[in-house]
């Protein structure tokens, strides 16, 4: 019953959300793949600077799709999603405040893969599973 | 004693649930929830979160659905209070 109501069918716009998002995506993983297997062509300080700001630029635009998709949505969609960012963002800080003491009491001393992960990973995990509960709270 | 009983009135006011009577207009009419999704442009868990009461509608929302019942909105939704 949980994964039946959890599997629906797409409406239009998440349907156009998802595929809109591949293009940003895609490009994301070009950069951070250039970047973290051609280093050696990232050796002056501006270049390495302008490979930072570039993976800003697909981080925005997926912003901007999120953002059409949220206004594409309907109430119950739109509370749904905005919920399960706030609980992907409050995991996401605790791991990110957890990482920084961590750091300053030098428990760990990270990779920049590593300080990523520890907080993208519990923002997806959040979004996920507030997402799959409301969705399936308001179809139960 | 004034104030408490303005509190009180309050208070009743914040606790007062809204009832639909959405799923017996559905079913009269034999849609389903992913038909009357379809018709108001909405997801079938709107429909289902204001048939169940988890969720009460926008004004412009319950204006589409008061004009696809061709009612008025109170004839569907109303606080359960005895007028």
């Amino acid at each position: 019953m949980f994964f039946k109501n959890l599997i629906q069918p797409w409406r239009k716009p998440l349907r156009s959300y998802y595929i809109k998002s591949l293009f940003p995506c895609a490009l994301t993983i070009l950069i951070f793949a250039f970047g973290f297997n051609a280093p050696q062509l990232l050796l002056a300080p501006w270049q390495k600077l302008s490979w930072v700001l570039l993976v800003l630029l697909p981080f925005l635009w997926s912003c901007k799709i999120y953002r059409q998709y949220l206004n594409e949505c309907d109430e119950v969609e739109r509370r749904i999603e905005l919920d399960a960012i706030a609980i992907g963002s409050l995991f996401a800080l605790t791991s990110g405040l957890a990482l920084m003491l961590a750091l300053a009491t030098k428990l760990v001393s990270p990779t920049a893969e590593f300080a990523l992960s520890a907080v993208l990973l519990p923002l997806c995990f959040g979004y996920a599973v507030a997402r799959s509960y409301w969705l399936w709270r308001y179809l139960k | 004693m004034l104030r408490l009983r303005r509190g009180a009135k309050l208070l009743a006011l914040a606790l007062l649930e809204m009832k639909s009577r959405v799923r017996e207009l559905r079913e009269k009419q034999g849609w389903s929830q992913g038909e009357l999704a379809d018709l108001l442009d909405v997801s079938r868990q709107t429909v289902n979160a204001i048939e169940t009461e988890k969720y009460d509608p926008s004004l412009p929302l319950a204006f589409k659905i008061a004009r696809l019942f061709s009612m008025r909105i109170e004839t569907i939704f109303h606080d359960g209070q005895i007028q």
